[in-house]
């Protein structure tokens, strides 16, 4: 028994100090690559779906190291895994040169004072490639300084299945929300399992998030503030928007039975099942059905959102590079950012990922890949952006009111129980939110 | 340990005792410094900067201030906060008794003399095997009203007539969530109780199985005494984890709907990391301390006491 | 004889039930994960493949980065979980079997050191291994990883060690056997099936831990498998089956530590282990 055991643990000892070895040489090798006598610039980059848009993106990086005869890392992260590494980088000063940013999280960080001012870069940039489209710049602007430069944009669209909206007599999409809600009544058939209206509250949803202001915003209501002081949520205008999701809901009842538990995969899941007939999502799915079910991609129709008494608004999502204040490389990351926005590198990038991520440029947005049936969509919405924080500016207590999830847990409420009414739930956003920005 | 006190007490005679604890100390120092050294030069920074860091207003990026109790009475007023501590307290409890019980089935069944024994051990312990962040992705299917398993299941068997939104009201949230986490935990606790039971001398079994004692009889008084200590002290290790389980509920729920899953874990995740207030985040986890501490007191007083 | 037959259908009974609670999620996993989207993404699930895709698991042979993966938690797990089985034994001796000053503090003390959730503590572990300079690499986890498992290891195997009657040690000392002796020559094997037990797990629990690694390491070339596994939970529509296969493929090498280890769980030798 026990010269087995030691012979055992010998066993395994021996295993990994060869294995020890074996890993120490690689990641010798690795990190033998890197010239310890050239600069290095990190580079975090949120991953995108598209593995194509990766590659290009380590490609682009690589020859910058080349040009510039400097290293370059670069390291792909899931959006959802940013905020712990970013905590971790920021308060133990190991930050990247350049990251990449939402515009919520570039207030944020603006906040906490701990990015560059980009301002120089921005107008470099836009001298060199032409104009960026200015709703972005706007969304990245605090005290007339930009501390981003916008990479790509997404927006929401509606897509809603051909066949189904024809066997119920529509040749359209809905324009209005309220022409929305009567297609949707109009498709949902319980007995099938199909329901018109595919909108999803699960906590988390960042869908639900964007799509409530869409609306609420449509009807000219608000969840943030005019002038970035007085609280300006309980409004007629808030609460006849309220009043028409849980109308659809509860009165109605067009949504799918599981819906306030979706997360953002959920209205994919359900449109790609064939159980709802409309939903609203970014481009993600648009590109994916393209490449994995051609014939639904055929049946797909995808449209602007749909408008309220106020017109459309469409709830913009730029994302942007920045730079952290606490680089030591400041100059090569703006020329690093210069280089990764290059039109001509640029327009191929963006265009790789169509219909997800929309071009800054102006001039780009004109270009035949955008004015695809399917992709028009996306682009016609950019000239209908609003950004946390309407009417009022984009500021960083609105990016946590988002952020916190108020809407999605006041409509969860609201839609479980029938005794919530929505001036119940106007109230306490309108109070939850007043606290929020008295702090 | 009762029955083996009972045992063993005649056989210790006093001069050995003593002569133990004598030559015992400077021995036991030496053997246990390599962990002592280890966790204090780990964990003793991390630990006192994190309760440090929960009496100021610390926000990622900017210097902190000291503020002294004001993140606790902060979190005392907050209804959100009471919500999910009577959440913790009914996840926790309820998925520690049925892992605990379950577990204790799993053991006494492998323990048996079946066939195939080992095939079994391996096909129950995989739930445990699956990385938290995969297997609840194909838990969300199970339970999704699309193409979900369960819904047509129960619709084909005609318990229910239209598919169930498992994860959307918040009393079945609860519910799954606590089943996944069953699941996963059910392992741990079966294979820690049957190597307790394989640790335990045969030979008494066996002495007791020739008394004639009935199979109930027999695990009251032979078997469950004999893993006691470790049943307890595994459920003990289960509910501190299962207190910090975070990546099934985030995944799952987010601690919705209405915050009927909302936790301290996923509540200390949401204020710490998407608003940065990590202040106030560990508050929410340092108040988790002294029922847990009083709970490990308690157990250490009666296991070590045991044969004192 | 009746009573025999009683038992043994109670038994399997119980067996079935377990194993299908256990191996339904399981096999949904692996069948899932070589069905095609279209077959995924339907109105009624399928309890069957329509047709056998191993697109999923070409991606994951193909992908270089997930061996790597593999092969780090490999190293990690493994000599994280010896190290903390090894330290772990002498403590756990020391304190269920020695008696001396401040046990019960230092015993406690060590399960408090457990209390502190991850969510709190990656942030000051993660600035230590930075001022160390181990930042972005596995050797980063190898530090931060016996936080997890010295705790859970020391407290089970504390049990483990109390459970063996204090007498059989008592004669083995009569008989002329030193302290260290017994402890290596008796408690130690008496009490393998535990200690083979608490291995297995102290190996999973790193094997499977998410947010040190996250935080931790960035380089691809050092990235655990939990990391390989996340990268492909991208955007909101997944790519269900190469994660699905994925997983599958990543339980393997535990389920091989699980059977290499099994043997000394398996009672028997502790009879021979007295004499």
């Amino acid at each position: 028994m026990k010269k087995s055991t030691i012979r055992w643990i010998t066993a395994v000892l021996a295993l990994i100090l060869t294995a020890g070895c074996g890993a120490g040489g690689t990641g010798g090798s690795g990190s033998g690559n890197a010239d310890p006598g050239k600069e290095t610039l990190t580079f975090w980059m949120k991953k995108q779906m598209f593995e194509e848009q990766n590659q290009m993106i380590q490609e682009r990086a690589q020859q910058f190291g080349e040009e510039h005869n400097v290293n370059v890392n670069v390291e792909f992260i899931a959006y959802e895994d940013f905020y712990p590494k970013w905590s971790a980088a920021i308060e133990s000063g190991t930050t990247p040169d350049v990251s990449f940013f939402g515009y919520q999280e570039v207030g944020q960080f603006y906040a906490k004072d701990v990015l560059e001012d980009v301002t120089d870069l921005v107008g470099k940039v836009e001298k060199a490639n032409g104009e960026i489209q200015d709703s972005l710049k706007a969304s990245v602007t605090f005290e007339d300084k930009l501390y981003g430069v916008p990479l790509w944009t997404e927006s929401t669209a509606l897509y809603y299945r051909k066949d189904m909206l024809q066997a119920a007599g529509f040749s359209e999409p809905p324009a209005t929300w309220e022409e929305f809600r009567e297609m949707a009544k109009a498709l949902t058939d319980p007995s099938k399992g199909i329901y018109g209206a595919g909108l999803g509250y699960g906590k988390g949803n960042s869908d639900a998030e964007w799509l409530t202001r869409a609306i609420i915003w449509s009807h000219g209501g608000s969840l943030d503030t005019e002038d970035g002081k007085i609280v300006v949520v309980n409004t007629p205008e808030t609460l006849q928007a309220v009043q028409l999701i849980r109308d659809i809901f509860i009165e109605d009842k067009v949504t799918p039975p599981s819906s306030i538990g979706w997360d953002d995969s959920g209205n994919n899941k359900s449109y790609l099942s064939g159980q709802s007939a409309m939903i609203f999502n970014v481009g993600s799915l648009a590109a994916t059905i393209k490449n994995d079910n051609p014939e639904l991609y055929e049946n797909t129709g995808i449209a602007m959102l749909p408008a309220g008494p106020k017109g459309a608004v469409v709830p913009g999502i730029s994302n942007n590079l920045g730079i952290f204040k606490a680089s030591k490389n400041k100059d090569l990351a703006k020329s690093f950012i210069e280089y990764m926005t290059d039109k001509s590198w640029y327009g191929t990038w963006v265009e790789n990922g169509a219909p997800l991520t929309g071009p800054i440029y102006k001039e780009l947005a004109a270009e035949a890949v955008w004015q695809e049936e399917k992709n028009k969509g996306f682009v016609d919405s950019i000239a209908h952006f609003a950004f946390l924080g309407y009417p009022g500016v984009y500021n960083p207590k609105a990016g946590e009111i988002y952020n916190l999830r108020y809407v999605n847990d006041v409509f969860q409420k609201m839609l479980l129980d029938s005794g919530f009414t929505a001036q119940q739930a106007v109230e306490e956003l309108q109070a939850k939110i007043e606290a929020l920005y008295a702090k | 340990m009762k029955s083996l006190e009972v045992q063993t007490t005649p056989g210790t005679l006093p001069a050995s005792g003593r002569e133990r604890s004598k030559s015992g100390s400077w021995l036991a120092y030496l053997l246990m410094s390599p962990v002592l050294i280890y966790l204090l030069a780990v964990m003793a920074i991390p630990f006192g900067w994190a309760v440090y860091l929960s009496l100021t207003n610390k926000v990622v990026g900017v210097p902190e201030t000291f503020v002294g109790l004001r993140n606790y009475a902060e979190l005392l007023a907050d209804s959100v906060f009471w919500k999910a501590v009577w959440n913790t307290l009914v996840f926790t409890l309820v998925a520690v008794i049925l892992k605990a019980v379950f577990g204790m089935i799993m053991a006494l069944v492998l323990n048996e003399n079946i066939v195939a024994r080992n095939f079994f051990r391996v096909m129950l312990f995989l739930p445990w095997t699956i990385p938290t962040i995969v297997s609840v992705f194909t838990w969300q299917w199970i339970y999704s009203d699309v193409g979900g398993v369960l819904n047509a299941l129960l619709l084909k068997t005609g318990l229910i007539d239209s598919p169930v939104g498992w994860l959307a009201t918040p009393d079945l949230a609860m519910f799954s969530v606590i089943l996944v986490n069953v699941w996963r935990g059910i392992p741990f606790m079966g294979i820690a109780i049957l190597a307790g039971l394989q640790t335990v001398s045969k030979e008494m079994y066996e002495a007791a199985m020739l008394d004639g004692a009935g199979a109930i009889k027999r695990f009251f008084y032979m078997t469950l005494p004999s893993v006691k200590e470790v049943t307890i002290l595994s459920s003990v290790i289960t509910t501190i984890w299962t207190l910090n389980d975070f990546e099934i509920i985030w995944l799952l729920t987010r601690g919705g709907p209405d915050n009927g899953t909302q936790v301290l874990s996923t509540l200390s995740y949401t204020v710490g990391f998407l608003n940065m207030s990590l202040g106030k985040a560990i508050a929410i986890s340092v108040i988790t301390l002294p029922p847990l501490i009083m709970l490990i007191n308690y157990v250490t007083k009666r296991s070590l006491a045991s044969d004192k | 004889m009746k009573n025999t037959l009683g038992k043994q259908i109670t038994v399997y009974a119980t067996l079935a039930l377990l194993l299908l609670f256990a191996l339904f999620p399981l096999y949904w996993m692996v069948i899932t994960s070589f069905k095609s989207n279209g077959e995924i993404y339907s109105m009624t699930p399928t309890f069957w493949p329509k047709e056998f895709l191993g697109t999923a698991y070409d991606r994951l042979i193909n992908e270089k980065g997930f061996m790597t993966n593999i092969k780090n938690s490999l190293l990690v797990s493994l000599i994280v979980s010896v190290f903390s089985i090894v330290v772990s034994m002498l403590a756990a001796y020391a304190i269920s079997k020695l008696k001396f000053r401040g046990r019960s503090f230092i015993s406690k003390s060590i399960l408090y050191a457990y209390l502190m959730p991850r969510a709190v503590l990656f942030i000051p572990l993660y600035m230590l291994v930075t001022a160390i300079g181990i930042n972005n690499s596995i050797y980063g986890l190898m530090l931060i990883y016996p936080t997890i498992t010295i705790p859970y290891a020391t407290w089970m195997l504390i049990s483990y060690f109390k459970s063996i009657p204090d007498e059989i040690e008592e004669a083995a000392m009569i008989d002329g056997c030193s302290r260290i002796s017994t402890m290596t020559k008796i408690i130690f094997p008496l009490s393998a099936p535990g200690i083979a037990a608490t291995f297995i797990f102290s190996f999973t629990l790193c094997w499977s831990e998410y947010l040190y690694a996250l935080v931790v390491v960035t380089k691809g070339a050092d990235k655990t498998i939990t990391l390989g596994l996340s990268d492909m939970i991208v955007g909101d529509v997944f790519a269900w089956g190469p994660l699905m296969g994925g997983s599958i493929v990543a339980s393997i090498p535990v389920i091989i530590m699980y059977l290499f280890t099994s043997k000394y769980m398996v009672s028997g030798m502790t009879v021979g282990g007295v004499k």
